[in-house]
Formats: structure tokens, sequence, C-alpha cells
């Protein structure tokens, strides 16, 4: 029972980790780096370790989205962002 | 059995390793070297990990143990797991200066594009 | 320079909006090769039916009687390892000092280059009694950012609502994982739940509910004086005993608030210093600036003309 959770888990950090590099949408990327963390966390908690999950799942939720986006969000107001979510912006803030 | 854990995180990592080498955006190769980061993670705590083992908590034992049998049991590793959590912060921590610098770099060639940044090619 | 599209001409395209991967022949035979290596070489790591080194079964049979503490990870990160954190601690801080040097904002040119003291000599010679007009003072406000919209959004009231609920229970949240020591947790992840807390209340509540705290006056001091009681408590550990991080509080019941010696304290200060240092982080990221302004345009640069006094 334990190795079919851990190889659920290990399938499930692989496909995101996937995801995240064949994403083109940027945010759409970050978004799937946040779920590699969660699953992640997941694995921790089945593998025995509860307090590197507890670490990992405050990291991977709050710390590590939100350097991206904002990060992205200084690129959005430079660069001119025409295809990605269907944004246009003609002007700086 | 617990290979195919460390087999994966050799996967995680070459998956982050790809994304650095052959993205050209700067946000992506940033993202690639967390990938690489998530994957030693779980590395060391599959290394931790000890066949039937529980949490190394002695709290709460689990039913039908005392604490001096889980003190004497099977526990993963707990210094792996403190080695596992300096990683963590370390991870954030160049994270956050590697964007910073990642941002600044593109606004100064006014392009995401990591081959815009030719100032240094001779 | 001055058509009214004068922006997109010095900028590119996103590249992977167009363009896919970069030369992925070179990347993928290196990769391969550095992923043939790491599966040798992790073939040979020691399997789950290893026996538990010496030091992992050592700190576990001294958690309860040295150090009082009934989890054994948090023993080692706050006691036995506690230089090991430490170090990690300061690498944040280390990490928190270059952020805030790398967004730094651009210096405003009239204390830089002295325009705006030549400027008001001139203007007081001129006509002192002169009012500000329209366009200097939009120029002013939009140098100083006071008006820009990512001060001032606050969302609908629905989400004001339940973000006033659910901020005192996360807060709480955050200090309880740190003042317990027999539980998971410990400094650090109370630290960045902290500073998610306030993060929330600026996305939600908009700029003006937090100008009070997340003040470079505020929040540095505080910061550093997490660093400050992390540090004394390492030479505490030295005069008292003569190993960095001995155990210089008096020890309690297993299982109780006051558990773990140090570890209380220490992690009370972890969770001080990287709340703070995170804080400063991602609101020194959010003010970002320009370091050129509309109006620069490196390919428009007209050599400057060669003086010739001979």
């Amino acid at each position: 029972m334990f190795w079919v959770l851990d190889y659920l888990c290990l399938l499930a950090i692989v496909v995101t980790a996937a995801l995240t590099v064949l994403q083109r949408n940027l945010a759409a990327s970050v978004l799937a780096l946040s779920a590699v963390g969660v699953v992640l966390t997941a694995s921790f908690v089945v593998l025995a370790a509860p307090d590197v999950a507890l670490a990992e799942i405050v990291v991977g939720t709050v710390a590590m989205p939100m350097l991206y986006f904002i990060a992205l969000g200084k690129l959005r107001t430079v660069i001119r962002d025409n295809a990605d979510l269907g944004e246009e912006r003609d002007r700086d803030e | 059995m617990i290979v195919v854990n460390y087999v994966a995180a050799g996967c995680v990592f070459c998956i982050g390793l790809f994304a650095v080498v052959a993205r050209r955006d700067v946000i992506k190769i940033v993202m690639g070297l967390s990938l690489m980061e998530a994957s030693t993670y779980l590395l060391l705590v599959s290394m931790a990990y000890r066949r039937g083992a529980t949490a190394p908590l002695l709290s709460n034992p689990p039913s039908g143990q005392t604490q001096r049998d889980v003190v004497h049991g099977t526990v993963s590793d707990p210094v792996l797991q403190n080695f596992c959590l300096t990683a963590i912060v370390i991870g954030i921590a160049v994270t956050a200066v590697f964007l910073t610098l990642a941002v600044r770099v593109a606004q100064h060639y006014r392009s995401v594009d990591a081959a815009d940044a030719t100032a240094l090619r001779g | 320079m001055t058509n009214d599209d004068g922006l997109s001409r010095g900028f590119r395209q996103e590249p992977h909006v167009q363009a896919g991967w970069h030369r992925p022949w070179l990347g993928g035979p290196l990769v391969l090769a550095v992923g043939a290596l790491i599966l040798v070489g992790v073939l040979a790591l020691p399997r789950e039916n290893a026996a538990l080194p010496v030091i992992a079964r050592h700190a576990m049979e001294i958690a309860v009687p040295v150090w009082g503490q009934a989890e054994v990870v948090s023993e080692i990160v706050y006691g036995s390892r506690g230089f090991d954190t430490f170090g990690e601690t300061f690498l944040l801080l280390g990490a928190v000092a270059v952020v805030l040097t790398l967004s730094r904002p651009r210096e405003p040119r009239s204390e830089y280059v002295g325009e705006a003291s030549e400027g008001r000599a001139e203007q007081r010679r001129l006509d002192p009694d002169e009012p500000e007009s329209g366009d200097e003072r939009k120029a002013r406000q939009a140098e100083s950012g006071e008006e820009s919209e990512t001060r001032r959004i606050r969302m609908s009231v629905v989400v004001r609502v339940a973000v006033r609920t659910a901020v005192p229970l996360l807060a709480v949240a955050s200090v309880y994982t740190a003042a317990w020591g027999y539980t998971p947790g410990g400094g650090f992840p109370a630290g960045a739940a902290a500073a998610g807390v306030v993060l929330l209340v600026y996305a939600a509540l908009g700029h003006r509910a937090v100008r009070h705290v997340v003040r470079s006056a505020v929040v540095e001091p505080i910061e550093l004086a997490g660093a400050t009681v992390i540090v004394a408590l390492g030479v505490a550990g030295i005069v008292i005993h003569g190993s960095m991080f001995a155990n210089v509080l008096p020890l309690a019941q297993p299982l109780t608030i006051l558990a773990g010696g140090n570890a209380q304290l220490y992690s009370g200060a972890e969770l001080v210093e990287v709340a703070t240092g995170l804080i400063i982080a991602i609101f020194s990221l959010l003010g970002m600036g320009r370091d050129w302004t509309i109006h620069d345009d490196d390919s428009q640069q007209v050599p400057a003309p060669q003086d010739e006094d001979q």
C-alpha cells in the first residue's frame, strides 16, 4: 500500500514537472511549479517526514508563486504582451 | 524499491536542466533552477526513508509502542530531514535573488529573451 | 522618436510565443549524458534496508533527556545542529539584502545631479510666487509613485470580509507553529506564513491597510533584532557551556510549551526574522521601478561633439 501511494506521488511529480517546462504560457507554468510543490508535500507525508512537508507546503504555495508572479508583473509592463492571455498594454503603469 | 524514488528525482533534475539549457525566456530559466532544487528535496527525503518507518516524533507513539520503542525502533532519518529543511530555505533565497536579477536584466535589455543580452559577447 | 506608438519600437515579443526550443539538438544529448551519470550514481546509494546512521540514533536518544524535546527533527534543527540553522537564516538575510539593493529605485535626479537646487535658485530669482503648475505636480507624483494603480486597488466586499475573518486565524496559526516545540514546524514555515498574512491583507485591502507596517523604518530594525537574538543565543552558548548554541535556558517538562530549552526562543526569533525578511524582499520587488524613463532611447544617441581646443 505504501509503495502504491509512493509511486503515484512520483508519477504526479514527474508529470507536473514536465508540464512546467512544456507550457508556453508563463502564468500557467508558475502554477504548475506550485503544483510540483504540493505533490512533493504529499510525497513527503507518505515518506514519513512531516516537518519537511510543512516547510515545503508553505514555501511552495506562499513564497515561491508570489515571487514569480511579482516578477511576471514587472516584466509585463516592460514587454508588449500579445498572445499569452490576450492582454495588451500599449502604455506602462 | 526506493530506487524508483531516486530515479524519479534524477528525472526531475534532468527536466529542470533541460529547461535551463533549451529555453530562452529568463523566467523559464529560473523555473528550471527551481525544479532542480525540488529534485534534491525529493532525493534527500527518499534517502531518509527506512522500510516500515514511522516519523521521528516521540510525542504520540503509534498504537502499541512506547516512546522507548520508537527511539530504538525503525524511524526515518531525522538528520537528513534537517538537511532538506536547510535546502528548502536556501532554495527560496536563491530563487528570490535570481528572479530579481532576471527582472533587472530584462528591464535593461527591454526583452525577456536571454539571447538578447549580448553585452559580453566577444 | 515622437510617434505615438513609440514604446513598441524598442520592445520585442516574448520569444516563447513564437520560438519553441533553443537548440534542443545541443541541449538534449547533454541532458541525457547528465541523466545517465545520475542514474549510475543513484543506483549505488543506500537503500531502505540500511541501518540508521549513528548520528541519527544518537540524536533520538538524547532528545528527551538532554533537550527535553519530544520532536527529534526540531531538536536537531534548533539544538544539535543549531549552527546549520544559523547559517541558513543568515543566508536568507543576505538574500534579502541583495534583493533590496537590486530593486533600489532610481536615485531622484534632483539630489544626484543638482538640477533641482539650481532650478530652485533660478525660480527664486525670477518669480518667487509662481504656483506649481498641473504638469509639475503630475510629474512629481509620478516620480514618487504615490498615485499608481498598484498601490490603491482594493478588492470586492466579499473578499475583504473573508480576509478580515481569515487573517487573525492565520496569524495565530503561524505563531502556534513556532511556539510549540514538540509539533513539527518551527520558525521558518511560521515566518513564511506570517509574511503570507501580510501579503493577503495587502492584496485584499490595498496599500493603505499595510502602509504603517510595511515601511523600511519599521521592518528592518525588527528583522535585525531577530537576527541579533539568534547570534546572542549562540554566543551565550559559547560563554556558558563552551559550544555554540548549547542549551542555556532551563528545560521544562516535555510536551509543554516551554519544552526544548533554547528551541522556543530560537524558533521565535527565526519567525520574526524570516517573516520581516520576506516582507522586505517582496515589497521591494513590488516597488521596483525601471531604471530608464520613456524618453531614454539608446539607439538614438548622438555622439558628443568633440572639443577642439588646440
